[in-house]
């Protein structure tokens, strides 16, 4: 009798995976009807809200790995792209590396040039680091282009993260070499990159002085060969403080229309941002001064002027 | 969201709801699959392709059908070398050419093949899906997991040849290689000689006393200008296809070559092109003839040419060999001794400051 009402009890858990199925069936139906209608009612509200409530954890997850510059994690990364020619592979010369085998030797020329790299890099500005990634992708006219990223950890003090729960990161981008890069013989590629750290480097510490922390969040390298022998090296950096930008429940408690809007289209975004601005009788301020070459994030709210609305709300900046 | 459409909820969800809380057992309705799965597997209507009229059953043709000769494994793999230059012996007079065309069938044998190329290319997609996916994953990670596909195996295709006066000359031939073609005689049936035409990955079992085996390696490039070109042009071209000049010149060279060394045109014998378990080579006999007596693999010799093609005779053995080739393409790309620990190669390692 008892086995029978557990076997029986049992059955009815295998409800539970119907009723979800059932419940997010109505709940997306629901949506689609509203989004088809343009009318914001129960099932956008609750999709809105979620999808803006997971945005922003998955965004806390990253300020958080990105600030904890101790550990190493595939948020803070270097990125190395080099392009070589089948040749250039072990092998590659005598005609033998074709197929699936340039594929695999890529793999395994990108998983040692990691090393090596890391190896240069604790000797530079981090103090741990480890391999994160590599693909490899053959190109339609045979040349192979290995990208590797690699964790690091810094041993500079991020600064002062008080607050740092209700903050969010403010990536900025800045150019560390010349926007077509420059070239450099294969042997002093190693001697540039150091240079370059150091310019990452100096740049965070001037963000840090004004804003009071800053953390360099990711490097990239660009390597590609020139037709006299040389190698053009390209390199861009993200360094990254903490401040106050609004999250993506904020824009959709404050009625933004996200379905509407392309988030990857900062352009699209921002006039969606400042159209809401005006229907709400707010105004868009002018961006803060920025520093190196980088822009401000687009949802930087500063103390400075910023989208002030007239009864001393919410004060929100965007920048180009 | 309209009234009915949550009543048809509530209506599935109390069927669902009084099927599991009942008594009736979780089994799935009888649709006689197993019925058609079990048994010799043989013995489907139309399984064998004749030249002319319509299919016939195995069970027409064959006796002592014994479907698990087929999965068995085979006695031995004997490796033969393919005739230089494609310079097989050619038909003789008197003798009936029989050109044969299959695709492989659903009887999956236990010899499987491979090339290097097939052993690559799986190193490099296991080595893309850990590399890429980031050096937690990697960290964790027990073993390669090579993808070792089943459809390696061959599959047997079974060639009846009926009763006749004439020895029989048989050209077999296939689209893309993966076939063990299965040679059984009626009594009366005289095979004379066997021509595979291969490059592929196909081979013969039960090779009628007497009769000789030659291989013309089609993909060797040695046979002329044409490699492994079988298809011709008035079948590509009836369904549209739209061959380049170096095919077209490809075809040419392979139809000349055909027709100089048998006799008869390149495109002839095309019965067996679609999928089916046999092939009869020649007219359909009377009903009162004599049936063939069915032999299959398991431990039989198996004649393969050798090419750049690993065989292995069961599931176990090529699963084994598989993943040993795979992981010595990776030590290989790596530089080190062939045995290495491979996941020791790919496992991030942390660098530190010490100073």
């Amino acid at each position: 009798m008892g086995a029978n009402a557990l076997l029986r009890s049992l059955r009815l858990l295998m409800l539970i995976p119907f009723l979800g199925a059932m419940g997010y069936g109505l709940l997306m139906t629901k949506f689609t009807d509203e989004m088809q209608n343009g009318e914001a009612g129960i099932a956008s509200n609750i999709v809105l809200k979620f999808g803006a409530a997971w945005l922003d954890h998955s965004a806390n997850k990253t300020r958080d790995a990105v600030i904890d510059t101790a550990s190493l994690n595939a948020d803070r990364v270097v990125s190395m792209r080099r392009t070589l020619s089948v040749n250039d592979l072990p092998g590659g010369g005598d005609g033998t590396l074709f197929g699936a085998r340039v594929e695999i030797v890529g793999f395994a020329v990108a998983r040692q040039w990691a090393e090596t790299e890391c190896a240069a890099m604790i000797e530079s500005f981090a103090t741990a680091c480890s391999f994160s990634t590599a693909r490899v992708t053959i190109s339609d006219n045979g040349d192979v282009r290995l990208d590797v990223d690699l964790s690091f950890a810094s041993g500079t003090p991020v600064g002062d993260t008080t607050g740092i729960e209700q903050a969010s990161l403010i990536p900025q981008r800045i150019e560390l070499t010349d926007r077509r890069g420059i070239n450099v013989a294969a042997a002093d590629i190693a001697a540039e990159r150091s240079k370059i750290y150091a310019v990452a480097e100096a740049a965070c510490a001037t963000l840090r002085a004004e804003k009071g922390n800053c953390v360099i969040s990711g490097i990239s390298f660009d390597e590609e060969p020139t037709e006299d022998g040389l190698v053009r090296l390209s390199a861009r950096g993200e360094i990254a403080s903490l401040g106050q930008a609004v999250t993506v429940s904020e824009l959709v408690d404050i009625g933004l229309d996200l379905a509407a809007v392309n988030p990857d289209d900062p352009e699209a975004l921002a006039a969606a941002i400042a159209a809401k601005a005006a229907a709400m009788d707010l105004e868009l301020g002018e961006a803060p001064s920025g520093t190196a070459t980088g822009t401000n994030s687009l949802f930087d709210r500063a103390d400075q002027p910023g989208l002030k609305d007239s009864q001393g709300g919410a004060k929100f900046v965007t920048a180009p | 969201m309209d009234l009915k459409a949550i009543v048809l909820a509530l209506v599935g969800l109390g069927i669902a709801f009084f099927y599991l809380a009942g008594d009736n057992k979780f089994t799935l309705p009888d649709l006689g699959i197993a019925s058609t799965m079990g048994g010799s597997g043989l013995s489907a209507e139309g399984s064998v392709l004749t030249e002319s009229g319509p299919p016939l059953a195995m069970t027409q043709l064959v006796d002592g059908i014994d479907a698990g000769s087929i999965s068995a494994a085979p006695g031995e793999i004997r490796l033969i070398e393919a005739v230089a230059n494609c310079a097989v012996t050619r038909p003789s007079a008197g003798q009936r050419i029989a050109p044969i065309m299959a695709e492989p069938s659903t009887l999956q044998t236990q010899i499987y093949s491979y090339d290097d190329d097939e052993i690559a290319r799986s190193a490099a997609y296991a080595m893309e899906r850990v590399l890429t996916r980031g050096g937690k994953v990697l960290s964790g990670l027990k073993d390669l997991n090579f993808e070792v596909r089943n459809t390696l195996a061959l599959d047997l295709v079974t060639v009846i040849v009926p009763p006749g006066p004439e020895p029989v000359y048989l050209i077999l031939k296939d689209q893309s290689g993966g076939i063990v073609w299965n040679i059984l005689p009626m009594p009366g049936a005289n095979v004379a000689h066997v021509t595979l035409l291969g490059g592929g990955y196909s081979g013969v079992v039960n090779l009628p006393e007497g009769a000789v085996l030659e291989v013309a390696d089609l993909g060797s490039g040695d046979c002329g200008a044409f490699h492994r070109v079988i298809e011709q042009p008035s079948v590509t071209e009836d369904s549209g296809f739209v061959p380049s000049d170096e095919t077209r010149a490809a075809w040419a060279a392979y139809s000349a070559w055909f027709a100089d060394t048998f006799g008869i045109p390149a495109d002839t014998g095309q019965s067996g092109r679609q999928r089916a378990i046999g092939v009869l080579a020649g007219k359909t006999p009377p009903e009162d003839a004599a049936k063939a007596v069915w032999q299959g693999v398991g431990g039989k010799v198996v004649l393969m040419p050798p090419n750049d093609v690993i065989y292995a005779i069961d599931a176990k053995q090529h699963k084994e060999w598989f993943i040993a080739k795979a992981n010595a393409e990776i030590t290989k790309a790596f530089g080190v001794p062939e045995g290495s620990d491979v996941l020791a190669l790919l496992k991030p390692v942390v660098h530190e400051r010490t100073k």
